[in-house]
């Protein structure tokens, strides 16, 4: 048979124009059983039956070219309308070229983001990353590590990835604070959505926080201030884990707190300072019966 | 409007959807799966970082143009070998196939892979495609940008050098 009319005839029939039995009348029954047996043998086949080869988020939120790009200033400044003015001791202004972090040592610190409006101010120990390329076309993300305080101009998306949970912005002013065991949200203008890893979403509006811890979002718990107690030197926690409330003294004294077997589900209420680490301590572990033992940057809990 | 590559949700869709393609093209290439993974992973880190400048509509076959010039800057050309796993997930009409056997069944899955590992590149691509991965003509010809009579010149000239490789390999045992 010519090579061109069979090939006609194996892509009828494998196009399923011809039916196995006109492609066996056509090809004869030889060749067609072979051509079957192949095929049939071929469509079992699969390179790795492991459905997963890598995940996107390996590549959306690291990996990638750091980028060394100008930002856009004016975009924003022509529409910016404040949403909310905040008093912070220093207000810094930064030079925005290559920039695409900010980050904090031992003082809380207001930053001016890449739109050139938007500002966040990092607690102690707290940093935000981002990709100078997102703002440009419009989306505004930010990848937190620690606490911050974020006040958003108007305009486009703003999102804050975290490590336990992504917050996006619905017109605010928020605080978001994420510690190894789960995160905390608290919304003082506006509403925002927060959303877990595991998909759980809740809306916060404003004068209401939430925490996330072991796996679900708590009840809301309703603020009593207007700005988080931080800024004004304190830490303030409403039926917080004293998971949460040891992962903020560390961050604030830049210590490390050994917590041995103590039980760090229990829940705190209470304030203590931001500037006396003995008072604080003492404010914090002494009514769970907690002894704490002071070493240079290193405290053992025990009880 | 069309979608935003630049947007997560936009990409995770585009990954979700055409990894593994993207991946089974390059492994069909290179007969190496760990470099295929790698390869189509770069593909989209491209795609990301130049999501603005990729429509939506042109994502897929963006990807394929990346995977294909890695494959060509990549001067590590070995033979290719190429092995198979049988899918855990048969759909029913592939259950449904029960040919007749002509070739010994005995060792024909091992026969075969050599006999495809030994296609000529572009054909062999084009045929995987086509079986593995139910890529229909038209795709295939969109993808590696080349017409549908080509597509179709490779997977009857693929089945056709199978045919005759496996015959020879018959005769040789005989």
């Amino acid at each position: 048979m010519e090579k061109d009319q069979e090939n006609e005839l194996l892509n009828k029939w494998l196009s399923r124009e011809l039916s196995d039995e006109e492609a066996r009348g056509a090809l004869g029954d030889d060749d067609f059983l072979k051509y079957q047996q192949i095929v049939a043998e071929v469509d079992r086949w699969i390179p790795d039956n492991d459905p997963v080869i890598f995940d996107s988020k390996v590549v959306t939120s690291g990996e990638k070219e750091t980028p060394v790009r100008k930002l856009n200033f004016t975009t924003y400044l022509s529409i910016a309308a404040s949403v909310a003015l905040l008093l912070i001791a220093t207000i810094w202004f930064v030079t925005l070229g290559d920039q695409n972090s900010y980050e904090t040592t031992a003082e809380a610190k207001e930053f001016l983001l890449p739109d050139g409006a938007s500002k966040v101010t990092l607690a102690p120990f707290s940093k935000v990353t981002w990709e100078a390329k997102d703002w440009k076309s419009g989306s505004r993300s930010l990848s937190l590590s620690g606490k911050a305080l974020f006040d958003v101009e108007k305009g486009g998306s703003f999102e804050v990835f975290t490590p336990i949970g992504d917050v996006e912005v619905l017109g605010t002013v928020f605080e978001v604070q994420e510690f190894s065991e789960g995160m905390n949200v608290a919304c003082f203008e506006g509403k925002v959505r927060a959303t877990a890893h595991d998909d759980q979403a809740v809306i916060v509006n404003a004068g209401e926080g939430i925490l996330y811890y072991e796996g679900t979002w708590e009840d809301k718990i309703n603020l009593t201030d207007q700005l988080p107690s931080w800024l004004s030197n304190e830490s303030k926690f409403v039926n917080a884990p004293l998971v949460q409330v040891i992962r903020t003294l560390e961050k604030q004294y830049k210590v490390r707190i050994e917590t041995g077997k103590t039980n760090t589900n229990r829940r705190f209420t209470g304030t203590f300072p931001n500037n006396d680490l003995n008072a604080a301590l003492k404010i914090v572990f002494v009514p769970f019966g907690i002894t704490y033992n002071l070493d240079g940057e290193t405290i053992s809990l025990k009880e | 409007m069309s979608k935003s590559v630049c947007e997560e949700k936009v990409f995770n869709e585009l990954h979700e959807t055409h990894v593994v393609a993207l991946r089974n093209f390059l492994f069909y290439k290179l007969g190496d799966l760990e470099k295929a993974r790698d390869f189509s992973q770069e593909a989209f880190i491209r795609l990301w970082n130049n999501c603005s400048k990729v429509v939506f509509d042109k994502a897929k076959s963006y990807l394929f143009t990346i995977a294909n010039r890695l494959f060509l800057d990549e001067t590590d050309h070995r033979k290719v070998v190429l092995k198979f796993q049988h899918r855990t997930d048969l759909s029913e009409s592939q259950m449904d196939h029960n040919p007749e056997f002509v070739y010994r069944q005995e060792e024909f899955k091992e026969r075969l892979e050599e006999a495809v590992s030994g296609l000529p590149e572009k054909q062999r691509v084009v045929f995987l495609l086509s079986r593995i991965d139910k890529m229909k003509n038209r795709e295939i010809a969109e993808h590696l940008d080349v017409s549908i009579k080509t597509v179709e010149k490779h997977i009857a000239s693929s089945l056709s050098t199978l045919r005759e490789t496996l015959d020879e390999l018959k005769d040789m045992k005989l």
